[in-house]
């Protein structure tokens, strides 16, 4: 008999959830074979088994999260007892009813997704049995009101009036959960600011078509991301994280870029963005954007973030107000690029300009630092040149 | 009124029958055809022919679970008395009743009934009927000395004296009501002494001859139809086989009794009565093949005939 | 204006109209005739049809009843008065043994036109052996049809039926409405057997009360409903044969039964009818059902504690509010 434990696949993970059990119980798998996939910050992985045998009990089912080290299935070996397995079985369905909880973790309350009851009977009425069966309503997930915790017709019709209120449910797992999970936990703990600019846009459109006539692609991401980093090294300040008491400035410049993808937003990291070429820029976020999209992005392609960078542009966004994305200190958010009227030399001009937006952490920076560093940016961007 | 010899030949033939239908059954009995418990008549035939040849067709008449003799007497079909007996569905109740209730209702037999006593009061409710349709009919009760000593025999000849009923009860009295003799039963000798607790007749009868018991019949029966109310006739009689086919019965009688009361038989009594009354011998040895042949159709028929269908359990409750 | 009876003068009524109706009608019991019936639901009959038809009988209830049974079985139709329903148990043998089972084990030859009237449930310090509602000793009987009325007009369009009809019928009469007038038709009207009457309409709860305790069943739905609470009051009419279906359609509305009986309460009606909805009706149910009856007593004399032994307005509407509990 082996346990299949939660695998750490990142030295900083310290729980996953399950995606999906590649095997249905009973069925045999060689060692080696990948038996479960997991995931955790937004990456998946596949876990081998660790032998061969049969699987013989889900312990953790798929939406389900679990610290790492703990049990989420039992493979049977030849020559395995029952007593064993059950024993097994018994002891890893208390551990993962009753999680460890790290001292000083705070505990995140998941109100809408009540857990299973995976032991004892369900007492219900006779009707309520009828009704949950009928609308397809889990009777163990349900709460009873009446005698005993006796589950009543009435507390079958609330959940079934309630969820007619919806013509979807999506369980909060994955990528959104995590999302989720981050926004809400940002946006508690960093007071957000905002100063927007507006960008003419005129000089970055030239550069781009005299690069494309000269047979170079370079993508406005590409721009904006070199213009974004080489401000930052200027104002450094922008570029640091808040630990404890201690505000920390980082070294390097690795710029997180924001990519909508099926199942969520992601962002994956460029980095030492300052260092890099228009050319290389474009490669990369081209490379990173197609990972995200195939699900293929790795640890490695998600760590190390300093700053973040997202455009709702191709939506025919001007102008957003982002979320930071922690535990960095700011985040820009770009708007679409539109031909705008604008006054100069006492005429009015048609002009390609862009909406920025930059939330800034106010722990860490006030709004004077903050408008400079947009304006730097601005100034930036109006006279970049390729390398 | 004297009988006529053609009347006393019709006697001795269903006498016979009785007798020969009942030492048939006991057989069946013994051969395990018979599914409930089966009262055989066998020696009281005078009883049941004595007062039934003095009733009219719908005149009726209430027995007891030793009931087959009264179901013929009353000129009931031998062929739906044996097939109810072996609990078939060509019997006269469908095989519902079987020999304790067996109840030939067209022929004036109203019920059998099996709880002792019963249809004394049943049988006051009968006259009761009969007094207010205001017709001359008759209702002939049966039953043993055993019966005499229930609540129901008390009630019911107390309400028939009452009203004044056209009842005839007729108290078979074979000494027996089970083992347990009626000596030790009660202190009286004779039942027919409760009739005058009821201010009614009371008369005692040789119950193994056909005659006397149909001449005390007689007059019982004209006095009821006549609006005299009803009489107690009390028979002394004796039964052969013990209380049910399969008991000896000489558990708690001795066999020196038995013998003398078959010395007895009113079935060869009458026969020979017959005899020196003028019968021929041909007639009465037609008579005797000709209920023999009887008997044994009747007995095929039973045992041809099909129980009835499942179906059945459910009908009749109401 | 419809006029108003009470339930003694409905009877009476009824009596008097199917005697006159037909001549195989006869009465029969004790104090029946010269003194009316002790209830006075005989009285004026011995007047109107003479003591041939109205008769008294001497204290001899096998006999009489016998009696009863052997002259329905061949032409009349009597109906016989038990003074006390205690008192049929005096009788017990001619009833379940020969009136019960005539018809069947004759092969349907014999017809047993019965009837049986009797009251119940005195509640007037009677005693043990005079205050019974035996009535569940019957329903284990197959071949009794057996009837409870709760109302006057109920009562006459019942026991009209009964008479009617060619099976033998036990008439339970209570004896704590005897006097309560109700509304009664004046045209000639029956009413069926096996048709129970929902005496009042509701949506939370089902109760199904049987003869005396109709009138409180109802009480209790007039006072919930002020509360917000609907009840609904099936009266079954007759427990043979049993309307079971009106009873089951109805908890498969409210989900939730109550059965109330002044009966003690084991082997009771309630029994039979909790098995019954369970048995047809086991998905609609809400909450165990909850029979309400008389406590597994004999009834006493002393007034307190005979109160005690029948279900009052009270003790009805706490069952009912502890099923919806």
């Amino acid at each position: 008999m082996r346990r299949i434990l939660m695998p750490r696949m990142d030295i900083d993970m310290e729980k996953g959830s399950v995606v999906e059990w590649m095997k249905p119980e009973g069925e045999a798998v060689a060692e080696g074979e990948p038996v479960v996939k997991i995931m955790s910050e937004k990456v998946t992985y596949e876990v081998p088994s660790p032998a061969s045998g049969t699987l013989h009990k889900i312990i953790v089912t798929a939406a389900s999260e679990a610290s790492i080290g703990q049990v989420i299935g039992l493979l049977r070996e030849q020559g395995d007892t029952e007593e064993e397995l059950e024993a097994a079985v018994n002891e890893a369905v208390v551990r993962h009813a009753e999680p460890e909880r790290k001292e000083g973790e705070r505990r995140v309350e998941v109100v809408s997704h009540a857990p299973r009851r995976e032991t004892a009977r369900i007492v219900a009425s006779p009707v309520a049995k009828r009704l949950a069966e009928e609308h397809g309503v889990d009777l163990a997930r349900i709460v009873g009101t009446g005698p005993e915790g006796r589950i009543t017709k009435e507390d079958v019709l609330r959940l079934v009036e309630e969820a007619s209120q919806f013509s979807e449910t999506i369980p909060l797992t994955g990528v959104r959960r995590t999302v989720a999970e981050r926004m809400a936990e940002s946006f508690r703990a960093a007071p957000h600011a905002t100063v927007t600019i507006d960008v003419d846009m005129s000089h970055a459109v030239d550069l781009r078509k005299r690069l494309q006539e000269s047979g170079v692609d370079v993508s406005y991401n590409a721009l904006i991301i070199k213009a974004t980093a080489m401000a930052l090294r200027e104002l450094p300040i922008l570029n640091s994280t808040l630990k404890g008491t201690e505000i920390k400035v980082w070294k390097a410049v690795n710029i997180c870029v924001a990519i909508d993808t099926p199942s969520g937003l992601v962002a994956p990291v460029v980095k030492n963005a300052d260092q890099r070429s228009l050319v290389d820029l474009t490669g990369m976020v081209e490379e990173l954007a197609s990972k995200a999209k195939e699900e293929r992005l790795t640890a490695e392609d998600m760590k190390g973030g300093t700053f973040t960078i997202t455009n709702l542009g191709m939506f025919g966004v001007d102008q957003f107000q982002p979320i930071i994305n922690p535990p960095q200190a700011a985040i820009l958010a770009v708007g679409r690029i539109s031909q705008r009227p604008v006054v100069e030399g006492g005429g009015i001009m048609a002009k390609p300009t862009a909406t920025m937006s930059l939330a800034f952490d106010h722990r860490i920076v006030d709004g004077a630092p903050a408008a400079r560093f947009l304006s730097r940016l601005r100034d930036i961007l109006q006279a970049l040149e390729e390398e | 009124m004297a009988l006529s010899l053609n009347e006393m030949l019709q006697m001795y033939r269903q006498m016979l029958e009785i007798r020969r239908f009942e030492e048939n059954i006991a057989d069946l009995y013994h051969k395990g055809k018979v599914p409930s418990s089966a009262h055989l008549y066998i020696g009281q035939e005078a009883v049941a022919v004595g007062v039934c040849s003095n009733l009219r067709r719908n005149d009726y008449v209430l027995t007891t679970h030793r009931g087959h003799a009264h179901n013929l007497a009353k000129g009931g079909s031998m062929r739906k008395l044996a097939a109810e007996i072996l609990g078939k569905a060509t019997g006269l109740c469908k095989g519902k009743g079987g020999s304790m209730r067996a109840t030939s209702f067209s022929d004036g037999v109203v019920y059998s009934c099996s709880i002792v006593g019963a249809n004394i009061p049943i049988s006051a409710g009968v006259g009761l009927s009969i007094k207010m349709r205001k017709t001359d009919q008759v209702v002939a009760c049966f039953f043993g000395e055993g019966a005499a000593n229930i609540g129901d025999f008390h009630e019911g000849l107390n309400l028939a004296a009452l009203w004044c009923l056209p009842v005839v009860y007729v108290c078979e009295n074979n000494l027996y009501a089970l083992s347990v003799s009626q000596t030790r039963s009660t202190l009286l000798e004779d039942i027919a002494t409760r009739a005058s607790a009821y201010g009614i007749p009371g008369v005692v009868v040789n119950g193994n001859d056909a005659l006397a018991v149909h001449e005390a019949a007689e007059k019982a029966v004209e006095n009821a139809r006549n609006g005299r109310g009803p009489t107690l006739i009390e028979c002394k009689t004796y039964r052969w086989l013990g209380h049910h086919a399969g008991d000896p019965g000489l558990d708690y009688r001795t066999k020196e009794e038995v013998e003398t009361w078959k010395r007895r038989d009113p079935v060869k009594i009458f026969r020979e009565l017959l005899l020196s009354k003028g019968a021929a011998e041909e007639n009465v040895g037609a008579i005797e093949a000709e209920v023999e042949e009887a008997v044994r159709d009747a007995m095929d028929f039973a045992l041809m005939s099909p129980y009835a269908d499942p179906k059945e359990l459910l009908t009749d409750v109401f | 204006m419809i006029r108003e009876l009470s339930m003694v003068e409905a009877l009476r009524e009824a009596l008097a109209e199917e005697m006159r109706r037909d001549p195989a009608v006869i009465v029969m019991g004790e104090d029946v005739g010269v003194l009316g019936g002790v209830y006075k639901v005989t009285d004026g009959l011995l007047k109107e049809f003479g003591p041939e038809r109205v008769r008294d009988t001497p204290i001899s209830e096998e006999g009489f009843v016998g009696a009863a049974i052997g002259a329905a079985a061949t032409g009349l139709r009597p109906v016989v008065e038990i003074m006390y329903s205690d008192f049929l148990a005096n009788c017990m043998s001619q009833i379940v043994n020969f009136a019960a089972k005539m018809h069947y084990s004759s092969g349907g030859q014999v017809r047993v036109p019965l009837v049986i009237r009797t009251m119940v449930g005195h509640g007037r310090g009677h005693g043990g052996d005079h205050s019974q509602v035996p009535i569940p000793w019957f329903m284990n009987v197959p071949g009794l049809r057996l009837v409870v009325p709760a109302t006057p007009r109920d009562a006459k369009g019942l026991l009209k039926t009964a008479i009617r009809g060619d099976s033998p019928v036990l008439f339970f009469e209570p004896h704590l409405l005897y006097r309560t007038k109700g509304p009664v038709p004046e045209e000639d009207y029956a009413l069926p057997f096996g048709r129970a009457d929902i005496k009042r309409r509701g949506d939370d709860v089902t109760v199904v009360a049987i003869s005396a305790m109709v009138p409180r069943a109802v009480e209790v739905h007039e006072r919930l409903r002020d509360e917000g609470i609907s009840v609904e009051v099936v009266d079954p009419m007759t427990l043979n044969p049993l309307d079971i279906d009106t009873i089951v359609e109805s908890v498969k509305r409210t989900n939730r039964l109550v059965t109330v009986e002044y009966s003690p309460k084991t082997g009771g009606i309630g029994a039979e009818i909790a098995a019954l909805v369970v048995e047809k009706a086991f998905d609609y149910l809400d909450a165990p059902i909850v029979r309400v009856a008389a406590p597994d007593v004999p009834v006493p004399v002393s007034p307190p504690l005979e109160k005690m032994t029948v279900p009052s307005v009270e003790a009805i509407m706490e069952a009912v509010k502890g099923i919806l509990a």
